[in-house]
């Protein structure tokens, strides 16, 4: 597989800050991968996704170089490295520009010129796979925080960027809602070959991507697949993350003097032995 | 005291052809100074029922007695600031409302706002800057210079620091890491045991289980159901007609199918319990 994105050497210090608030980072994104950033609050996680579409412009270093699907991120480049690149934002409220759902979803499709009548059929496809057909003419100013959610995803896949960057772009929706909807995202992967980066807590969803880059005050301190960084609980616990809710029964009930193999590590042989201590006793 | 709701209505734009009911003949009483949670999927009413708390949004028919104060139709806005000073709200991404230069002067303003002297306020803004765990040198720099969670904290501080009689919160966590998510709501948690309701919309039945004491229910803008999380959690196919989630714990314990609890464990903890009872015997 190619890589889509190549960070080497990237560094952004905002203005009047002391640290940089991404310190000489380096890494690749291979093409049609699921790739999941984490780390806490303020690591640098928004910091990076801004600066894949040049929102916002790295330190300037002869070494530093910003490749997007073979294009070499720069002023003139810009617009086309953009034109790849859909960005899905925490705060769907940042990025609302349309009076209704429909016309917001349409704005994208307009500004890059496709003709009206495809454009209708993409539109309505697109609202009625993020399950809001019912609210086609609603503003969006009036729906509720993961409405909009879905809303402002629909506008983004209605695109199809060869890249697309969620934001922590479901934390408002309800655990069926996100389910749905990242299962969707799954779907237009598969489909279109998208590249998916996903900046989250939520140590469930991380688990399913392909590759994960843990971020710690501005520095990779990891990347690798998902089993390789979640068997370190020291790493989980610093970069303030939770352990999986059957890591954390485990040592519970190991403390309550209950004996648990360290070979458990999945939540159906954790019930499976504890069913069987049961039988014994 | 009681905060009380009779036959409340609510109807968005009414007498326009987006003419839609956001309450429905809404009823019950809940006892102050207790940890209150509010759950329901996207666009069950759950924002529009906190906005009625203090009259941000008045109801088209029915009557609210909250905080020593009734709300009706009829009440005119021109008597509202004691009202919203006893009850304040913390809306989704409550810092996209923060506009200080420095972030001691924004939490400062609210205190200000509700009659503090100047003097006062900026103590009050120093205490509450530390209890939401921010660092002292925060304070004189700009909010917008620090991350999307220390924002979030600055917010909340400004609220939590003109001490209001009922705190209503609407996924204060959203987005931000496990840690300081528990951080969070801890401190929500110590602020209802000094002796505040807290309100706390949510869709994580988690923190249903862990912190509330009452839990009302809303679906379509119906309150459909309204009791302990113990009632709540206790018909799971009740819940699944609901299209609503158990708490972790509680999933795992329904699985534990040769296991005999008194109760039915809803947290962690009560689940290391009713094993070790279990196993122990």
């Amino acid at each position: 597989m190619d890589n889509i994105i190549s960070f080497s050497n990237v560094s952004l210090t905002y203005p009047e800050a002391k640290r940089p608030a991404i310190n000489n980072i380096s890494f690749n994104i291979k093409k049609g991968s699921w790739t999941a950033i984490i780390g806490h609050n303020g690591s640098g996680k928004s910091t990076i996704t801004r600066l894949i579409n040049g929102l916002l412009i790295p330190d300037k270093d002869s070494d530093t170089i910003i490749e997007v699907d073979g294009i070499k991120l720069s002023d003139d480049t810009v617009w086309q490295v953009r034109d790849r690149v859909g960005i899905v934002f925490q705060n769907p409220d940042n990025q609302f520009v349309g009076a209704t759902v429909a016309d917001d979803v349409a704005f994208g499709l307009e500004n890059r010129g496709v003709p009206r009548e495809q454009m209708l059929d993409i539109v309505d496809k697109s609202i009625a796979n993020v399950g809001m057909m019912e609210y086609k003419f609603a503003e969006p100013s009036n729906l509720s925080g993961g409405q909009k959610q879905r809303v402002a995803i629909a506008g983004i896949l209605a695109v199809k960027p060869q890249i697309i960057i969620l934001d922590e772009a479901t934390s408002m929706l309800d655990p069926n809602g996100r389910k749905s909807i990242l299962s969707l995202v799954r779907k237009m992967q598969a489909k279109n070959n998208l590249t998916v980066i996903s900046i989250t807590h939520d140590i469930d969803e991380a688990e399913k991507a392909d590759d994960i880059i843990v971020l710690d005050d501005g520095v990779i301190i990891d990347q690798g697949a998902p089993e390789t960084i979640f068997k370190q609980a020291d790493l989980i616990e610093k970069i303030g993350l939770e352990e999986p809710f059957i890591y954390r029964l485990m040592t519970k009930l190991r403390e309550n003097g209950i004996d648990i193999p360290n070979k458990i590590k999945s939540q159906e042989e954790l019930l499976e032995y504890l069913c069987q201590l049961n039988l014994k006793m | 005291m009681s905060i009380e709701f009779k036959n409340v209505n609510y109807v968005y734009s009414p007498g326009s052809p987006l003419e839609k009911k956001g309450l429905d003949n809404i009823n019950f009483t809940i006892k102050e100074n207790k940890f209150i949670t509010l759950i329901g999927h996207t666009g069950s009413g759950k924002s529009t029922l906190m906005q009625h708390f203090n009259a941000l949004l008045k109801p088209t028919s029915g009557e609210i007695k909250i905080a020593g104060i009734t709300i009706t139709p009829q009440t005119k806005n021109k008597n509202l600031k004691e009202l919203r000073r006893r009850v304040s709200l913390v809306f989704q991404f409550p810092e996209a409302q923060l506009f200080e230069n420095t972030v001691i002067d924004d939490i400062a303003f609210g205190p200000k706002n509700f009659g503090y002297t100047d003097e006062e306020a900026k103590e009050l803004a120093g205490k509450w800057l530390e209890k939401v765990g921010l660092p002292a040198e925060v304070a004189t720099k700009s909010p917008f210079d620090l991350s999307g969670g220390q924002m979030r904290r600055v917010a909340i501080a400004g609220v939590m620091a003109y001490q209001p009689d009922v705190l209503c919160l609407d996924e204060p966590a959203a987005g931000l890491d496990p840690q300081a998510k528990a951080q969070m709501m801890q401190l929500f948690l110590d602020y209802q045991k000094e002796g505040h309701t807290v309100i706390l919309v949510t869709h994580n039945m988690d923190d249903v289980a862990e912190y509330a004491d009452d839990v009302l229910v809303l679906e379509h803008g119906k309150l459909i159901k309204h009791g302990s999380p113990e009632e709540i959690f206790s018909n799971p196919s009740w819940l699944k007609e609901h299209y609503l989630d158990l708490p972790t714990a509680t999933k795992f314990a329904n699985q534990l199918t040769n296991y005999d609890f008194a109760e039915t464990p809803l947290t962690l903890n009560q689940l290391v319990q009713g094993i070790s009872k279990n196993v122990k015997e």
